[in-house]
C-alpha cells in the first residue's frame, strides 16, 4: 500500500516536471512571438517615417523649382546640382539619410505611344528621392520618384532671324525664331504656328515640328491648285495658342 | 480524491499554453495587418507622386504644345486620355505609370485634368493607386477683379482623391 502511495506521489512529480517543461517551451514560443511583434512595430514605424521624410524632401524640391528668384524661375536658372547626388540627414532623426537625384526628362507630346510625337526635352525634370536607414534586419530604403514640370513663363517676344525680306518669284526665305520670356531667356520646347497676313501681296509659309524654323515662299496656291505670284507686301507672324502675348510680325516684300 | 487530481496540472498547463498560443497568434495577425497597412501606405505615397507627375506632364504639354490636343472633329470630342510610364534614367524598373484624362467640355476657360498614378510591386501587382483632379485655368483676365489672371495656366480646385 505504502509502495503504491510512493508510486502515485512520484508520478505526480514527474507529471509536474513534464508540465513545467511544456510550459517553459510554450512560454519561449510565446515570448518569441511577443518579441517579434515589438520589433516589427519599430520596423513598421521606421518604414512609415521614411516614406514621410522622402515625401517632404520631394515637396521641398518641388517648391524650390517653382520659386522665382532674382535670376528667374529656379526651374530654368536655379542650381539643380544642390539636389543631385546630395545626401541630407533628417534633422529630427539623423538615422534617416535622404539622397536625391535629378535628371532631365523628355516628355512625348501627345504620348510616347504615338510615333509622330514631339519630344519636349527641357520642360520637365525627374527627381528620385531615396531615404535610407539602419534597422535590425539590415539597411533599408524607401524610394520616391516624381516629375517636376516647368512653370509657365510668359512670352515677352519672339526674336526673328530672317535671311531675306525681299523675294523674287518662287524665291524663299528662312526665318529662325526664338521665343523669349520676361527675363529674355529662351523658352525651349514651345510650339509656334506660322501665318501670313496678306496686305497687297500674298505668299506661303511652312514649318514643322516646334515651328522654330519657317520658310516663306513667294507664291501661293489657290484652292483650285493654281499657283499665283503677286507683287507688294505681306506680314508673316508666329503665334502660340496662349493668349497672354501678342507677337510681332515680319513684313515681306514680294516681287513678280 | 487523489485519483481525481492526477493529471490536472498538465491539463491546466495545456489550457494556459493554448491561451498564450492564441494570444500570440492574435498579436502576430495584428502585426501582419499592420505590415500590410504600412506596405499599402508606402505605395499610396508613391502612387500620389506619380499622379502628381501626370498632372505636371499634362500642364506642361498644354502650355507648350499647341498640337497636343487633337482638333475637335465633333462638338462632343472633349475627352482625351493617355498613359505614360515613369522611369528614372538608368533604373531597371519603372517607378509606376500615370493615366491622364483631359476634359475640355468646360465652358469657363478651364480644362479638367485627372491623373491616376499607379504603383506596383516587383511582381507587377498594383499596390497603390492615387487619383488627383484639378481645373487648369486658361482665362487671361482676372476672374474676380481687374488685371491679369494670376492663376493663368495654373491648377485650381485641386482635389486629391487619395488612394483608390
Amino acid at each position: 500500500m505504502s509502495l503504491m502511495r510512493r508510486i502515485r506521489v512520484g508520478f505526480t512529480i514527474a507529471e509536474s516536471l513534464v508540465a513545467l517543461s511544456i510550459l517553459f517551451i510554450g512560454c519561449l514560443f510565446v515570448f518569441r512571438m511577443f518579441h517579434l511583434a515589438v520589433s516589427t512595430s519599430g520596423t513598421l514605424g521606421d518604414e512609415a517615417l521614411a516614406a514621410i521624410i522622402a515625401q517632404n524632401r520631394m515637396e521641398e524640391i518641388r517648391g524650390w523649382a517653382i520659386e522665382k528668384e532674382s535670376a528667374g524661375i529656379n526651374f530654368v536658372k536655379g542650381d539643380w546640382t544642390q539636389f543631385d547626388g546630395i545626401t541630407v540627414a533628417d534633422t529630427d532623426d539623423p538615422r534617416f539619410r535622404t539622397t536625391s537625384h535629378v535628371a532631365s526628362y523628355p516628355l512625348y507630346s501627345p504620348a510616347k505611344t504615338i510615333p509622330s510625337s514631339k519630344i519636349l526635352n527641357s520642360s520637365a525634370r525627374i527627381v528620385k528621392v531615396t531615404t535610407e536607414w539602419d534597422s535590425k534586419a539590415g539597411r533599408k530604403s524607401f524610394t520616391l520618384t516624381g516629375l517636376i514640370g516647368e512653370p509657365l513663363r510668359k512670352i515677352k517676344k519672339v526674336e526673328y532671324t530672317v535671311t531675306e525680306k525681299s523675294l523674287g518669284p518662287d524665291q524663299s526665305s528662312v526665318i529662325e525664331a526664338a521665343p523669349l520670356d520676361e527675363d529674355l531667356a529662351k523658352i525651349d520646347d514651345l510650339t509656334l504656328h506660322w501665318y501670313i497676313e496678306p496686305l497687297t501681296a500674298n505668299g506661303t509659309v511652312s514649318s514643322s515640328g516646334f515651328g522654330l524654323r519657317a520658310v516663306v515662299y513667294n507664291y501661293y496656291i489657290s484652292y483650285s491648285g493654281r499657283i499665283f505670284h503677286t507683287e507688294g507686301t505681306c506680314n508673316v507672324f508666329a503665334s502660340t495658342h496662349r493668349q497672354d502675348t501678342s507677337l510681332d510680325f515680319i513684313q515681306f516684300e514680294m516681287k513678280k | 480524491m487523489k485519483r481525481a487530481a492526477r493529471g490536472s496540472i498538465l491539463i491546466i498547463v495545456l489550457i494556459l499554453l493554448m491561451l498564450m498560443f492564441v494570444m500570440g497568434l492574435t498579436i502576430l495577425g495584428m502585426k501582419s495587418t499592420e505590415a500590410k497597412s504600412t506596405l499599402y501606405m508606402k505605395h499610396a505615397v508613391m502612387a500620389r507622386q506619380i499622379a502628381i507627375s501626370g498632372m505636371e506632364d499634362a500642364r506642361v504639354k498644354l502650355a507648350k504644345d499647341m498640337d497636343f490636343l487633337p482638333p475637335k472633329l465633333h462638338v462632343s470630342d472633349n475627352i482625351m486620355s493617355y498613359t505614360e510610364t515613369l522611369t528614372y534614367p538608368g533604373d531597371p524598373f519603372p517607378a509606376g505609370e500615370y493615366n491622364v484624362t483631359i476634359d475640355r467640355s468646360g465652358r469657363d476657360s478651364t480644362i479638367k485634368v485627372t491623373s491616376v498614378g499607379i504603383s506596383r510591386d516587383a511582381a507587377g501587382i498594383i499596390l497603390g493607386r492615387s487619383r488627383i483632379t484639378a481645373l487648369l485655368d486658361l482665362s487671361t483676365t482676372h476672374r474676380f477683379g481687374a488685371g491679369a489672371n494670376p492663376y493663368y495656366y495654373k491648377y485650381t480646385d485641386w482635389q486629391d482623391l487619395g488612394n483608390i
